[in-house]
């Protein structure tokens, strides 16, 4: 059964992003925000311990409530309509938190980056850029404007398809949009705000970032890099048609 | 017989003045480095298929791609980190098959028992990982590849896709005997970088140190077909392109 309409494929095409509402089920939601609270260092009942807690990652991406918001729910299976029946590999998302900061200052982002890229800290291996073909980002928790929103710069993805046509992979130091484009050329950031369960698919070379969280809920997010099985013979590549490799969107 | 113009004649240069400049000195295939040359396939303003496509356009074919050193550390602190060091290796092997090539050059890391482990441990799982892939690995002056015994310790716990790239210019400025390394391993030799020096000072071919006819007969008894890349690192000579031109020459000479 299709879940994706051509609606849906068309505004993927377009925008390098898709938001999906209410995908999983609610048991597949608590179950990965009960593992989730396991390993935050605060009080699930008193809001006011969750300012600045932590970690990041409570729980890894391994555990079975975590690896089942896509592997046991439509998330997997919409990736593939998009780029093809057992094309992509496995795998599942791991938790990126954002607490909340216990100030009100916030301001929008102008730039983000595109992932993969080597910082001296994130154990990508220097000198080289990792593959992603598409991406997930699934809330578990409420999360509104100015609440550490995943966030997206729409076309971005078209953007950086034409740049690395003529450009190494290897340019863009840190993978930050600021390398390639000014501010003027960079298209407004889409907050993605949405209730547990809901679902944003990314194209794997679209800039995006995260955001100060200044609300009071704790932004619960899984994040999921998923790449074609076949990555290790197309990453050099910038064909005229950016979507050779993506059978159900050409 | 094969000859290969190398880009280390000219560092500074981009590919497209690389690929004019070993046209003009009669040159039909081309080497290129991942690193220390402007000609790079990961240089900032070229993309892997613009490689492809300049050097088919200007009537070349890519011999090879020097890529990084198997060391076992990471290059940005020196941390002991060999399945990091090996990711990059990988990179820079689908980078070169990107480009069309299935055999890759590189040397190792440091004098040091823990490189020369790495180096073998490495090597072989590379090559478990990648099976239509050769690696060449190269001698090198201060590596822990410097010369024949080196080779001699590491060769025999090598999968047979390791081959070995012979360097006359790193073997005479190590002070290894080039003649008596190229017969130990002319088997198992898969390219050779043929460089003249005088001591450690590179010279025009035919003036300095290489046995250019003894390694020649050494190489053509074992029906050595693989390439011959011509070399001339540092040059200093008036004009470059005479200069490849007569190394081009000489060898063409030397080896018929």
């Amino acid at each position: 059964m299709a879940h994706l309409t051509l609606k849906d494929k068309s505004f993927f095409k377009e925008n390098g992003y898709l938001i999906k509402r209410g995908v999983l089920s609610n048991a597949q939601v608590q179950a990965a925000r009960d593992a989730l609270w396991d390993g935050i260092e605060a009080d699930r009942n008193k809001p006011e311990t969750w300012v600045q807690a932590g970690p990041r990652v409570p729980c890894p991406g391994s555990h079975p409530a975590i690896r089942a918001t896509v592997q046991e729910s439509p998330v997997f299976s919409m990736m593939e309509e998009m780029v093809g029946v057992g094309q992509l590999n496995g795998g599942g998302p791991g938790p990126h938190l954002v607490f909340p900061s216990g100030d009100d200052e916030w301001t929008g982002a102008k730039h983000g980056h595109l992932d993969g890229y080597y910082t001296p800290t994130n154990g990508v291996p220097e000198g080289t850029v990792g593959y992603m073909t598409i991406n997930v980002t699934i809330y578990v928790e409420h999360i509104e404007h100015r609440g550490g929103c995943f966030t997206v710069f729409p076309g971005t993805h078209r953007m950086a398809h034409e740049y690395f046509k003529t450009h190494s992979l290897l340019s863009v130091q840190g993978g930050s949009s600021n390398r390639i484009w000014s501010d003027e050329e960079m298209p407004s950031a889409l907050e993605f705000e949405g209730a547990p369960g809901d679902v944003c698919f990314w194209h794997g070379q679209m800039v995006h970032t995260g955001s100060k969280n200044v609300n009071r809920n704790i932004r619960m997010a899984l994040i999921g890099r998923f790449s074609r099985k076949d990555s290790n013979d197309i990453r050099f590549e910038t064909p005229d048609d950016m979507w050779a490799d993506w059978e159900g969107l050409r | 017989m094969d000859l290969v113009f190398s880009p280390t004649a000219c560092p500074e240069l981009e590919l497209p003045q690389v690929l004019e400049l070993a046209a003009d000195s009669g040159f039909k295939r081309i080497q290129l480095f991942r690193d220390a040359t402007e000609s790079s396939p990961v240089h900032p303003n070229t993309s892997v298929p613009m490689v492809r496509e300049r050097i088919a356009a200007a009537g070349f074919s890519l011999a090879g791609l020097n890529i990084r050193n198997l060391t076992g550390r990471k290059a940005d602190s020196d941390e002991h980190n060999l399945p990091y060091n090996l990711r990059q290796l990988e990179w820079d092997i689908h980078l070169g098959r990107a480009l069309g090539l299935t055999e890759f050059n590189l040397s190792g890391g440091a004098r040091t028992d823990e490189a020369q482990e790495d180096l073998i441990e490495g090597t072989n799982e590379l090559l478990e990982r990648l099976p239509g892939v050769r690696l060449n690995l190269g001698n090198q002056q201060g590596n822990c590849l410097q010369g024949l015994a080196d080779f001699q310790a590491v060769l025999p716990a090598l999968d047979e896709r390791a081959r070995v790239l012979l360097n006359t210019g790193h073997l005479l400025t190590a002070g290894e005997d080039v003649l008596a390394f190229a017969e130990a391993f002319v088997n198992r030799i898969s390219v050779v970088h043929l460089r003249d020096q005088q001591g450690d000072r590179p010279v025009p071919f035919g003036q300095g140190d290489l046995p250019f006819s003894d390694l020649f007969s050494i190489l053509k008894g074992a029906h050595y077909a693989g390439d011959f890349v011509v070399e001339l690192e540092s040059v200093n000579w008036a004009s470059p392109c005479d200069a490849l031109s007569a190394a081009r020459a000489f060898v063409e000479e030397a080896w018929n």
